[in-house]
């Protein structure tokens, strides 16, 4: 039987990375994935949807067209599964490091040509505080009106710091906190310790930097939680003029989740978030990696003898890979008979849990809670248990974003007015 | 009992067979799903826009197990499919009869059908996992195995075996959770760290 066997391995490849780039492009458009379109920025629909169906129908016609992939035996199934595998991979590497990219770019551009209006004006003093740093905003002037922002930890929120500050009227002065992490995360928190928040603000004090009384103060994500959770002590310390929590981090309890970060970060803005926090540094990660290293090493070896010995095609990369995937089905094993699997509580588990728990308490000053639009429905639920908020009042902007687009668009100027004057439209319950 | 089974088997491919060769459209259409790389493909691709079709991060979780067990699915079809044939050596239809061959001569044994387990593992896999969009994957490998015996290279015995290892293969993974269950774990673990609420990253 005579046998005509054409093999096109990286036509194959490049059809499979067409196919999937245009499904993860759609999806990002449906979902509103910033960190998986091809361009960054705020997503439109429209064009994630062109760009992915041009994708998806160019990558059949192209790959389909040539007579050598119709009715002749080609590529074998293996490879053709190792190639749609790599495909998708690939197509979802490419996708994040174009968005991240492109973000990197804008971000870029943006920052210098603040850096160019900063030169003009007087920049923030920055200052260093035990537990995070502090950027003080015309703190040399004496101005009626102060604000205390309360940022996420890290340096997540900046951009939208400086867009709000950039607005700020000339009347008012600004403090900025950025913790270096909340005491609400530890694994094992401290009951006895302040909020970190409290403890920047009143090294401040000490050091004569700042005098926050009378102020207004704004948390900012995990800041606004942050700020509501130490409420009725800055109430007391401090008699703020105002509160407001702006966009608060929201459990989802039934579904037992925390957010979507795919939304308003790019894949190399959660890396770089995750490598400061350092996981791998945790007790837990340290044993799971002590226990996994050498089972790697004994399933990667055996494998490659076996893979070698059965002389089967590209015999060390499939006896690697086969070896590493053995080594994760035996090292699970292995960490869950010891407790390091399985049953641990992850990150956001611990998270959710005491968020769950917590119930922010009763404010007598002025305040306000303001929930964006794709947490709204979370309260709207009554099944999914959200009511933490019952005695705040609370105001929900429907179409704003979380993460860096929440002022876009009008919703600077309504915080603007939020701040300065308490008024806010879409009161809701 | 055998051999009746193989009349049997050898009538229901005549008749499928013997419908080749009279309409032009449907041979082309034929031809097309009986083609290697079409259905599995897209199957491939079905599987992606199951990991990705969910409306909040719940359903991405849910969906992300059933793709990794749709996997385990595919591997484990393949495993017994490679042990069937190392016992069971049943030639194709051409090389013993008479027959419409719309498509290339396979050099491989015919028994079991290779694109009928590959296809209905993809099928009674997301059939086990998800209960809204499994029927998504039927058509394609319905067609492509019914293709397989209309281009005359295969017999229909061959695809029903295919279908049954396919389905005892889901059903296996699917029972047996710890054949998956490390997989899982890990990429949901994954997923949690990467996707939980870093809200204001910029």
């Amino acid at each position: 039987m005579g046998e005509i066997f054409h093999e096109d391995i990286l036509e194959t490849f490049l059809f499979c990375f067409l196919a999937s780039l245009g499904i993860i492009q759609v999806a990002a458009a449906r979902r509103g994935w910033h960190g998986l379109s091809l361009y960054g920025g705020r997503i439109q629909s429209n064009v994630n949807n062109a760009l992915g169906a041009a994708l998806l129908i160019s990558s059949y016609a192209w790959y389909f067209s040539d007579p050598l992939h119709r009715n002749v035996r080609n590529i074998e199934a293996l490879m053709s599964m190792v190639c749609l595998f790599l495909g998708i991979l690939a197509a979802a590497a490419f996708s994040m490091l174009c968005s991240s990219l492109s973000e990197s770019l804008r971000r870029y551009l943006r920052v210098k040509r603040a850096s160019t209006a900063r030169d003009k004006g007087a920049g923030p003093r920055e200052i260093t505080l035990t537990r995070g740093k502090a950027f003080l905003y015309r703190a040399d002037e004496r101005s009626p009106h102060l604000l205390v922002v309360m940022g996420e930890p890290g340096s997540g929120n900046i951009g939208l710091m400086r867009a709000l500050l950039g607005r700020l009227p000339e009347s008012w002065t600004a403090a900025v906190l950025q913790p270096c992490g909340f005491t609400f995360f530890r694994e094992n928190p401290d009951p006895g310790v302040d909020p970190v928040c409290l403890t920047m603000l009143q090294e401040l004090e000490d050091r004569g930097l700042l005098c926050p009384k009378g102020g207004v103060f704004l948390g900012l994500g995990w800041g606004a939680n942050e700020l509501l959770r130490s409420g009725p002590t800055l109430e007391k310390r401090y008699t703020p003029a105002r509160m407001v929590a702006l966009a608060p981090v929201i459990p989802d309890r039934r579904a037992g989740v925390l957010g979507d970060a795919l939304g308003s970060n790019t894949p190399w803005d959660i890396l770089r978030s995750i490598s400061s926090q350092k996981p791998w540094r945790e007790g837990a990660a340290r044993a799971l990696l002590r226990l996994w290293i050498p089972v790697a090493a004994i399933c990667m070896g055996a494998a490659t003898a076996v893979t070698v010995s059965l002389n089967l095609r590209w015999s060390v990369l499939s006896g690697v890979l086969g070896g590493l995937l053995a080594s994760v089905w035996v090292g699970y094993f292995l960490a869950a008979r010891r407790g390091l699997a399985g049953t641990r509580p992850g990150w956001e588990e611990r998270a959710l849990h005491r968020l769950s728990r917590f119930e922010f308490p009763p404010l007598t000053r002025p305040n306000a809670v303001i929930i964006v639009g794709e947490d709204s429905e979370l309260l709207e639920e009554p099944s999914r248990g959200n009511r933490p908020f019952g005695v705040l009042n609370l105001a929900i902007w429907k179409e704003a974003l979380r993460g860096k687009f929440l002022l876009d668009g009008s919703n600077l100027e309504r915080l603007l007015s939020l701040l300065a004057s308490g008024e806010t439209a879409d009161q809701a319950g | 009992m055998t051999s009746w089974l193989l009349d049997l088997d050898y009538t229901l491919f005549r008749w499928i067979n013997g419908l080749a060769g009279r309409n032009v459209l449907a041979d082309s259409a034929m031809r097309a799903f009986c083609n290697d790389h079409l259905v599995p493909f897209t199957l491939g691709f079905l599987a992606l826009v199951l990991v990705l079709k969910g409306r909040h991060r719940a359903d991405d979780r849910l969906n992300l197990a059933a793709a990794i067990r749709i996997f385990f699915t595919v591997a484990l079809s393949a495993a017994l499919m490679q042990a069937i044939i190392v016992f069971v050596h049943r030639p194709r239809p051409f090389v013993d009869h008479e027959v419409n061959l719309l498509f290339y001569k396979p050099v491989d044994w015919s028994f079991p059908s290779n694109p009928a387990t590959a296809t209905f593992s993809f099928f009674f896999s997301a059939r086990l996992s998800d209960r809204r969009t499994w029927w998504w994957f039927f058509p394609p490998a319905f067609l492509m195995s019914f293709a397989r015996v209309y281009c005359g290279v295969h017999y229909p015995g061959d695809v029903l075996a295919g279908a049954l290892l396919a389905l005892c293969s889901a059903y296996l993974v699917h029972r047996l959770d710890f054949l998956s269950r490390p997989f899982v774990s890990l990429a949901l673990r994954l997923e949690s760290r990467l996707r939980s609420a870093l809200s204001m990253r910029e």
